[in-house]
């Protein structure tokens, strides 16, 4: 956690407006800001969770990531060299070192696709393995399945004929069939069931600690983020308001949002009633963020400077560990107001 | 005390298939008091919304009641037309269900959608009918209830329109709602807000709840009781403070274990593997047999019963009928 | 056909193909007729000499159905049967090379427009609505002005209208399409626009495209007799249903016969194309995929 280690992939101011389009391409419509001014170090090894409820802006981050989508403006840097500078073949190296595993485990698979075509779809990818012999790239297969826990059999069968579970490690094997350093990880369990769930997320540490892979985990479960994360960012209408480590954040929440978030998660321990006050009011939309700090009208320690200045993203008062940050006026190193209990 | 509120016995559901009956719901013998909050958790395919759904009597086709009986207020749901059933829906159950967004019509107003349903049970006028709905939306905890009985759904969020179902479904004052997975669609800010709707709204109007879920967290937190589903069946169902004290069925205690909590920083989970086996046909062994850390010869040859551990606890586990096995299996700690 | 069916119901790619033959009637019904259309006009000449089709024989005409004559005879006392037999080739002609033309234009518009979209979309898009604006018959009149009358005019008219509609509905597929993860897992495996296109999605497609091509045929065997009937197709003597129709109207009082059999054919022709299409669009439907 020293400063000395550099990260390994990085954003800079990075922001992405959606322009809801009203004619075919044509005429303009309300400006979505999914992902605002966000500036986040990910290290080598570790990972990185990005939470929050739908609409945060973390898929659409995710994706930014990857450059499976343009920014609008700011900038992504793996070890240091932004993503869009750079011809094919940086292209081809950052596809080769970062991969994503998505959410829904039906559509994620192409249905048309056997196992060994879904795999073959990556692998063709690499001058190595597309001249291999027939027999060198089946043995490719099988070690890849084998490194997700699924037997060779799995190689010949469609989609439709594998579990929820399954598939999700069908797509996890195909994200690895490029070797990558970083995986982004986009709500991996969340149509899963709990039982299912667990063994997945298992087969995540497992890997990661196999062959060293540095994870960007997004989910809306907190319980889940608690589990596999080292580091996390909480995101609320395309901010990050607080980042911390995950033990901190989950102990000693300081922004109001997740406070609220930690307070609704049902919890088999608790059975104590929750701070209803905390979890009130609707998310607003996307398009129609409100001014000033944009959690201020559900918030219930709003103050005045809250309606019009917009927080930073700040590092907390020591003795807050130095990479802690919280956008929130309550927590400025001078608060305009004392701290409400 | 006169009959329970709801009272299922013998219930089997099945859905005939090209390779024979296929039954969704086995053998379930449940009771529901009045004001009662009781949990139905399972996993996808455990026949929790077979049983929602049957107890409305709103199953798909060409799902059918094979054995047993449902009643509320001691009258058989089974035996009645599907006119009858109809005029109870509404008065005496009704069902609120994942989607709202799915379950409203998008063409017309909230406030006209919410009338429909009073209009078809209740003689008022029109002004009458209006009056009621907004005092739902108000009861729902919709602000400016009078302004938003003209919206439409897609101007609403996803949790205002669970409220919108909310106030249809208490709209004429059921003595029951069978709530299915109301919240697994929202986030986890309004899932608190409509399960601290639906506490409140049960205090207030006195009405028993069904609330049928996967997550066992989520009915950790407003259950008086729980009914575990696996394959079907219900396996185990117990007050909630016993059941997460004293977990007795072994899917239970692995589904307790799976729920990610707090002390859990990275360590291994154990749980058990895969989907509840199809049942098609008689069964003649325990649904849990194949996935079971106890199982012993009985259980390969033969169904359990869902019997009386303790009062009110109820297992389905042939272990808790054999001490010897118990002993092995769970020695005294 | 097998990639679906063996989507459907699993290892036995075959049996799945003989279930799903069983269960959708209409499927296998249309078929039957379709197959034994193609055959009557594949081996046209087994059944009757061309010759037949055109010889004249003033002294018959316009009589009833006969042991001679099993349809009856025209107006030039030429024979019915072989007629509608030969007229089978014709129209099936015709139907196929305009849905081929409607495909190998359309097709690919509609898969490139759904899957690039933007303003290479709204481009494509606005010329094909002035395409689809122009009536056919003003197409075909132009065409065999350019040309003269006869099928090949008919062809190019008719698979020039059908552009704008293929294009459209492959493209509504493709867009539906590629909201799946599995084309953005494509994406970030760094596959090519084409690969993407043709290799990963269009497999999924084969369904929905099935279907618009056998509604397209019957489509096509309908505007074909039309613009035969309005003298803008097959010209005489070529055998050819709806010109055959065009002339019997005249004769419809004094010989019901002489309409009826190709009247008869061009019905149950496209009535078979739409129950293929139909029982084509419930294989595929995506609902019965999942589940």
């Amino acid at each position: 956690m020293t400063m000395a280690i550099q990260p390994i992939l990085s954003t800079s101011h990075l922001s992405k407006e959606y322009r809801a389009s009203r004619v075919m391409g044509l005429g303009g419509g309300a400006i979505i800001r999914a992902v605002d001014d966000v500036s986040i170090d990910v290290l080598p090894g570790e990972t990185y969770g990005l939470v929050g409820e739908s609409g945060c802006g973390k898929s659409t981050l995710g994706r930014l990531l990857l450059h499976l989508i343009e920014p609008t403006s700011g900038s992504v840097m793996l070890n240091g060299a932004d993503i869009q500078a750079g011809d094919a073949n940086a292209r081809r190296l950052l596809r080769r070192t970062m991969q994503i595993i998505f959410q829904d485990p039906y559509s994620s698979l192409n249905p048309a696709f056997r196992v060994r075509d879904i795999l073959w779809e990556g692998l063709r990818q690499l001058p190595e393995a597309a001249r291999e012999s027939a027999k060198a790239r089946k043995l490719r297969m099988t070690e890849l399945v084998g490194l997700v826990g699924l037997g060779p059999e799995f190689l010949d069968r469609f989609p439709h004929q594998l579990s929820g579970g399954q598939r999700q490690r069908i797509g996890i094997a195909r994200a690895l069939t490029m070797d990558p350093k970083i995986i982004v990880a986009d709500e991996p369990v969340s149509a899963l069931d709990v039982s299912v769930q667990s063994q997945v997320l298992d087969l995540f540490i497992d890997l990661q600690q196999r062959l060293g892979l540095t994870y960007v985990f997004i989910s809306h479960d907190l319980s889940v983020i608690r589990y596999l994360c080292d580091r996390v960012a909480v995101m609320y209408l395309g901010r990050i308001v607080e980042q911390a480590t995950a033990e901190e954040l989950f102990t000693d929440p300081q922004h109001p949002y997740t406070k609220a978030l930690l307070a609704a998660v049902p919890r088999i321990e608790a059975g104590a009633p929750l701070g209803r006050r905390l979890v009130a009011g609707e998310l607003p939309s996307p398009s129609d963020i409100p001014a000033g700090c944009r959690y201020h009208p559900r918030c219930p320690f709003v103050m005045d400077r809250c309606r019009v200045e917009d927080p930073r993203l700040l590092p907390l008062a020591p003795p807050a560990a130095p990479d802690r940050l919280a956008a929130c006026h309550l927590l400025d190193p001078l608060p305009s107001e004392p701290l409400p209990a | 005390m006169s009959a329970p509120l709801l009272e299922i016995s013998g219930l089997t559901v099945g859905y005939p298939t090209a390779a024979g009956m296929f039954k969704a719901v086995e053998r379930v013998n449940l009771e529901v008091g009045r004001g009662e909050l009781l949990g139905l958790v399972g996993e996808s395919g455990s026949g929790k919304t077979t049983l929602g759904l049957s107890i409305i009597g709103l199953l798909p086709e060409p799902g059918r009641v094979l054995e047993g009986d449902i009643r509320i207020e001691g009258q058989s749901m089974v035996s009645l037309s599907a006119d009858a059933r109809r005029r109870l829906r509404g008065e005496k159950v009704s069902m609120i269900f994942q989607n709202p967004m799915s379950s409203l019509n998008p063409t017309m107003t909230i406030g006209a959608q919410i009338a429909e349903g009073i209009k078809a049970h209740r003689d008022l006028s029109p002004s009458a009918v209006r009056e009621r709905s907004i005092e739902l939306l108000t009861l729902v905890g919709i602000a400016d209830p009078a302004r938003r009985v003209k919206a439409y759904p897609h101007e609403l969020s996803g949790g205002m329109r669970q409220r919108v179902m909310i106030a249809m479904a208490v709209s004429l004052d059921p003595l029951l709602l069978i709530a299915d997975e109301p919240t697994t669609a929202l986030d986890v800010t309004i899932q608190a807000q409509i399960i601290w709707l639906l506490e409140d709204l049960r205090e207030r109007l006195g009405m028993a709840i069904v609330y049928v879920t996967h997550n066992l967290a989520v009915a950790a937190n407003i259950c008086q009781s729980i009914a575990v589903c696996y394959g079907g069946q219900i396996v185990e169902h117990a007050p909630k403070a016993q059941l997460f004290a004293d977990p007795a069925h072994p899917y239970t205690r692995s589904l307790i274990e799976a729920v990610p909590r707090d002390s859990w920083r990275k360590h291994r989970i154990r749980a058990s593997a895969g989907r509840p086996p199809v049942s098609i046909g008689a069964r003649e062994s325990c649904v849990y047999a194949i996935r079971c850390p106890w199982v012993f010869e009985r259980c390969t040859v033969e169904a359990p019963d869902l019997l009386p551990m303790a009062p009110g606890h109820d297992v389905r586990c042939f272990v808790y009928e054999d001490p010897a096995q118990l002993a092995i299996r769970r020695p005294p700690a | 056909m097998t990639a679906i069916a063996a989507r459907r119901a699993g290892p036995s790619r075959i049996g799945a193909l003989g279930r799903a033959i069983r269960r959708w009637r209409s499927l296998s019904v249309g078929l039957t007729v379709l197959i034994i259309f193609a055959a009557v006009a594949l081996g046209a000449d087994l059944i009757r000499p061309y010759h037949d089709a055109i010889s004249q024989d003033l002294a018959q005409s316009l009589k009833g159905p006969s042991a001679a004559h099993f349809f009856g005879t025209d107006e030039y006392g030429r024979d019915m049967f072989a007629r509608v037999v030969f007229g089978a080739r014709t129209t099936l002609t015709v139907a196929i090379a305009s849905v081929l033309i409607a495909s190998v234009v359309g097709i690919p518009l509609g898969l490139s427009i759904g899957y690039i979209g933007g303003l290479y979309e709204a481009i494509v898009s606005r010329i094909l609505d002035a395409l689809f604006a122009f009536p056919i018959v003003l197409l075909a009149i132009a065409i065999v002005t350019i040309i003269g009358p006869g099928i090949i005019g008919a062809m190019i008219a008719i698979g020039f209208a059908a552009i704008p509609t293929t294009a459209r509905i492959v493209r509504s597929s493709m867009v539906a399409e590629r909201q799946n993860e599995y084309v953005e897992a494509s994406q970030s495996l760094g596959s090519s626009t084409v690969y993407i296109i043709f290799r990963v999605i269009l497999p999924n497609l084969i369904g929905p495209i099935l279907v618009l091509v056998s509604l397209g045929l019957a489509y096509a065997t309908l505007e074909e007799s039309g613009l035969s009937f309005l003298g803008l197709g097959a010209q005489s003597p070529l055998p050819e249903w709806g010109a055959m129709l065009s002339t019997a109207r005249l004769y419809l009082i004094q010989d019901p016969w002489y309409a009826f059999f190709p009247g008869a054919a061009i019905f149950i022709l496209v009535f078979s194309l739409n129950l293929v299409g139909d029982g084509l669009r419930d294989l595929t439907d995506p609902r019965r995929l999942r589940g």
